[in-house]
């Protein structure tokens, strides 16, 4: 018996080492892929709300602002969630290099592994509504993120002398006419001849909608596009009466006489 | 405990478990990678005989405490080598202060591993190879030297390298490559020429 193998097992003995037991290797491993499946989940997740902002978006709205498409576009990027997401697949790809055979793959084949699983998810919760909600959790309670995206807020649409209104439809005088209360409380009358309805949306009293066209005097209104505010406010009744579809700072309606 | 002429004749692999029914049997595998391991440790890190047992030592009880967590789909020879990789790496960051420079003398593998004829010019010129390789394996980067020990000393294919340094296959072969461009490059710095 050679010193050293003798003087390890003495050592052993004496010190009453023990073989780690199994279950916390098996724990170790269960955990670290437990973590790889919530990272995917949460890319999927964030996935999700990106291709919702993006299918959401009123992209043809930069020639009212004044802005070239590029800067319009570089100021609508979803930018608070490719963040979220690079992030997420870092920790993800470190998380699988601890797994067992993580090492046998390179950051490459991790990376479009990941990135394929959460762009699939991202389109199961996308069309199963989940993005939506997301968004608007985010966009209704983080001052923050309305911030760092400053194309999605109600107040690029208060913007009358650019064609761009925003506001509460208060009153339908005929099929072609309503009455609109903007976010500054000043009401227009909006005339809608041959204009589009966005999204099967039918006119109601207390939609809030965006309404595309041009100021024709101070408190009137040619209009040939309306929008739902959100894409989720424009089919029923019971949908406008949520909190969310009314959540744009829109004031509270003046004292009536 | 298993007396040797019983487990001669087994796998490493099969003896894992006889270890964790009784201690004892662990011996048998230690002494199967004493050589080895000591060798290996010595050859990565630079460190003296002495140290370097040290560094064995804790590699064994590793082994020993890790036991359970032996992926029976590597070979043990692998994950020993593994952990004595690991160990090292742990050894050379606590003792950072310590330039790594290997030294291979009294290292009579590599000068077997050169030729293996007894002719009496050739047994001389397979010393003076020795003593080259010894010498432009210790002014390489660390990074390629360890892939070109595995490779070329230790004689372990890719897949055993990529197992011992948790690399990607690939990753080992664009190691050797560069390393033994390195190699090449360095020996012909140093004038020598095989």
């Amino acid at each position: 018996m050679s010193e050293i193998t003798n003087e390890v097992l003495e050592k052993i003995k004496q010190d009453k080492i023990q073989p780690r037991p199994r279950w916390e290797f098996l724990m170790k491993d269960y955990v670290v892929w437990s973590l790889f499946a919530i990272f995917v989940v949460l890319g999927g997740l964030a996935v999700s709300v990106i291709i919702f902002m993006l299918t959401s978006h009123d992209w043809d709205i930069y020639r009212y602002l004044d802005k070239s498409f590029i800067e319009y576009f570089l100021l609508s990027v979803p930018y608070f969630w490719i963040i979220l997401i690079f992030g997420i697949l870092a920790i993800a790809w470190l998380d699988f290099r601890n797994t067992k055979k993580g090492y046998k793959y390179d950051f490459a084949k991790i990376g479009l592994i990941n990135i394929v699983a959460s762009i699939l998810l991202g389109v199961v919760f996308y069309y199963s509504g989940v993005g939506l909600k997301i968004e608007q959790v985010f966009s209704d309670n983080l001052p923050f993120y309305q911030a760092i995206h400053p194309m999605r807020k109600a107040d690029v649409w208060e913007n009358p002398d650019k064609g761009l209104l925003i506001g509460e439809i208060t009153d339908i005088i005929d099929d072609q006419t309503f009455n609109l209360r903007d976010l500054n409380n000043e009401n227009w009358i909006v005339s809608c001849i041959k204009c589009l309805w966005r999204g099967g949306l039918k006119k109601e009293q207390g939609m809030v909608v965006k309404v595309l066209g041009e100021k024709t005097s101070e408190d009137t209104f040619q209009v040939f596009d309306v929008r739902p505010w959100r894409v989720d406010c424009d089919q029923s009744e019971n949908n406008l009466d949520t909190n969310h579809c009314r959540s744009i700072g829109m004031p509270p309606p003046p004292p009536k006489n | 405990m298993l007396s040797s002429g019983q487990i001669e004749n087994k796998t490493d692999e099969e003896i894992v478990p006889l270890v964790l029914q009784d201690q004892d049997n662990f011996l048998y595998l230690m002494k199967r990678y004493e050589e080895r391991l000591l060798r290996y440790i010595r050859r990565i890190s630079g460190l003296d005989k002495e140290d370097a047992e040290d560094v064995l030592q804790e590699v064994f009880i590793k082994i020993y405490e890790n036991l359970n967590g032996f992926d029976t789909s590597l070979k043990f020879s692998s994950w020993a080598y593994r952990i004595a990789h690991n160990q090292v790496i742990s050894n050379y960051r606590k003792i950072k202060a310590r330039p790594l420079t290997v030294s291979f003398d009294d290292d009579p593998f590599i000068a077997n591993k050169v030729s293996s004829s007894h002719d009496l010019i050739k047994e001389l010129d397979r010393e003076l190879d020795s003593i080259s390789i010894k010498n432009i394996l210790s002014k390489i980067d660390v990074k390629y030297r360890e892939v070109l020990v595995l490779k070329f000393i230790e004689e372990k294919d890719y897949s055993e390298i990529s197992d011992i340094l948790q690399k990607p296959i690939g990753t080992v072969g664009a190691l050797i490559n560069r390393g033994k461009v390195q190699f090449k490059k360095i020996a012909e710095q140093e004038k020598i020429k095989f």
